[in-house]
């Protein structure tokens, strides 16, 4: 293991609800290192969207958060809302599920990119503007020159995702989070997308959280794995030794759930 | 693009010759006998059929509206007194020139209408801005409270409390008169402030309502969540990516808001006594004025429909969903 970019250390996080407060993240721990792909798996509602917010303080109002969340040793939780704006999108960046609904529908591609690079970068528009032509182009939009000044509902749903990759890597960020980023793409499409992630990881150096809930993927992708259940983090370790040999009954109820070429099928089935 | 507003152009002119030819069925057809109405008390046989010649009443009612359409874009005669274009006839109150007499109205109604839609949007959108962004708050729940209150309000009551209050009781601001901008700045302003308010205060009380539930939806979009994310300044995110979204609907709704007020707000300027478009409607319907009733429901119309097509046409422009589609 390289040394440790990204450490999360008893990290509660704590809703309110109309039947008093409710803890969606129980005392989770993990460690991402450079160039280190840590997947986190989970079932809707297992908090592995919470965690993730909590780390940039994006949670929704009332929320309560306790532990520690640590970048390159700097102590994030806690931080002030200014503050941690010079982490958002610059040292941390986030890739969401929706690409269609995370692009704003009222401005170019271009110039949402444009200004989060002038945000953490300053600089002109102009060189703002080559910046994010230079990001289209690294994930693989054709005609990038042209396409910058385009609007998101112009794109089919690969290229948006592209798009919000080439965004959230514009600052060159130590960490990525990508949640559920290939769930709204169809099969293809979502293994361009992780064949992307993965080259651009390599070339980068960017350490990454991948948040899925689909095994298959974090197997491809993941050299280490978080299996959360209901708030708790009920396995954590290599992907090699949650996938061969799961301690928790959860994460084998998970890798059972995933259809296998040599299952059994049912022979009304198989006749239809 | 091109093809879309002429073919909108199109549609409007169909639309206002619709609205022509109702009108008139409406007003000549139906209302009792123009000539009867002209002649008054002492009148004889002769007399009506005298005047019914002059209106050209005894002529088919195609031939009649045609006539009066003519009139509209190259003048009529009226036996020996020519109406010159753009003619819509004459008062059978008055005597007067139909088209002098909107057009000596016409500023009054519009200084009514801008004064107010100012007021309103201003108050209306800053109120529902920051009530958005304090939702929940005492603040938002007493605005909203008092919107809510506002809306129910009737505005001739409103009229009538402010008048008796400031003019009457502690005679802060003088009767409503309508002066001219240029002969008293202040007593203009003084005279127009009562009735933009009386106007202003449903609407703005309603766009205050609507820009908080527009608002409040659009920080809870995924992409105003991804401005966050990007680490942008406050004031950029509340711009760009909430300001923008939840207002541009909101632009539909004042244009057509604004366009019907054009053409006369009646209540308003009845009650203060101003001498606008409204009025005159009020007045020309009491003494069955037909000429006035027909062309201030023309010219009302003729605002409504414009300010659709502006609407239409500024929407293409802010929203490029629209944009790209239309083209």
């Amino acid at each position: 293991m390289t040394d440790d970019l990204f450490v999360v250390e008893d990290l509660t996080v704590t809703l309110p609800t109309g039947r008093g407060p409710v803890d969606v993240v129980k005392n989770v721990s993990f460690t991402v290192g450079r160039d280190d792909t840590l997947g986190i798996v989970g079932e809707s509602g297992s908090g592995k969207s919470m965690t993730a917010l909590a780390v940039l303080g994006l949670l929704p109002r009332g929320a309560q958060t306790t532990g520690s969340i640590r970048l390159d040793g700097a102590e994030l939780l806690g931080q002030s809302d200014r503050e941690l704006r010079s982490v958002r999108g610059n040292l941390i960046s986030m890739v969401f599920q929706d690409p269609l609904s995370s692009l704003n529908p009222y401005y170019t591609v271009g110039l949402q990119i444009e200004e989060m690079y002038r945000a953490h970068r300053g600089g002109s528009r102009r060189a703002a503007h080559r910046v994010a032509i230079e990001a289209l182009e690294r994930v693989g939009i054709p005609d990038p020159g042209r396409r910058v000044d385009h609007y998101p509902h112009q794109f089919s749903g690969g290229q948006r995702q592209r798009i919000m990759i080439a965004m959230a890597l514009c600052c060159s960020p130590s960490l990525l989070i990508a949640d559920e980023p290939t769930t709204a793409l169809d099969v293809t499409v979502q293994a361009q997308i992780l064949e992307l992630l993965a080259e651009l990881q390599s070339t980068t150096g960017t350490g990454m959280i991948f948040i899925t809930h689909d095994l298959a993927v974090i197997s491809s992708i993941a050299q280490r794995v978080l299996v959360m259940c209901e708030g708790d983090a009920v396995e954590y370790g290599t992907a090699e030794q949650v996938f061969s040999d799961p301690r928790h009954d959860y994460t084998r109820t998970l890798l059972d759930a995933v259809p296998r070429i040599d299952d059994e099928v049912p022979s009304e089935s198989r006749a239809g | 693009m091109t093809r879309y507003v002429l073919g909108r152009v199109v549609g409007v002119v169909f639309i206002l010759l619709a609205v022509c030819l109702f009108t008139y069925l409406i007003f000549f057809k139906l209302s009792p006998d123009p000539a009867v109405m002209i002649c008054g008390k002492t009148c004889t046989p002769e007399r009506i059929d005298s005047i019914r010649d002059v209106l050209g009443l005894n002529q088919p009612i195609l031939t009649q509206f045609w006539e009066f359409l003519k009139g509209i874009f190259v003048g009529r005669d009226y036996g020996s007194v020519h109406c010159s274009a753009p003619c819509l006839g004459y008062s059978f109150q008055t005597n007067e020139s139909v088209w002098t007499m909107i057009t000596a109205r016409l500023p009054v109604s519009i200084t009514v209408a801008v004064g107010a839609a100012v007021l309103w949007l201003l108050a209306g959108v800053i109120g529902g801005l920051i009530s958005a962004i304090k939702q929940g708050t005492w603040w938002d729940r007493t605005a909203m409270g008092l919107a809510l209150g506002g809306v129910s309000v009737p505005n001739y009551v409103l009229a009538l409390v402010l008048q008796f209050v400031l003019v009457v009781k502690l005679q802060v601001l003088p009767f409503p008169s309508a002066p001219a901008f240029a002969d008293n700045p202040m007593l203009w302003f003084e005279s127009y402030i009562m009735p933009w308010t009386v106007l202003a205060v449903g609407y703005a009380c309603l766009y205050a309502r609507l820009t908080r539930a527009n608002v409040i939806d659009t920080l809870g979009e995924n992409y105003f969540r991804t401005a966050r994310a990007k680490g942008l300044s406050r004031v950029l995110i509340m711009r760009r990516h909430a300001l923008r979204p939840a207002l541009t609907p909101i632009t539909t709704i004042f244009g057509m808001d604004f366009a019907g007020l054009l053409g006369g707000a009646l209540i308003t300027e009845t009650v203060f006594g101003l001498n606008g478009i409204g009025k005159m409607a009020a007045d020309s319907i009491a003494k069955n004025d037909q000429p006035v009733i027909m062309a201030v429901t023309l010219l009302a119309a003729f605002f409504v429909v414009i300010g659709n097509v502006v609407v239409d046409l500024v929407y293409t422009a802010l929203d490029p969903r629209v944009r790209v589609t239309s083209t």
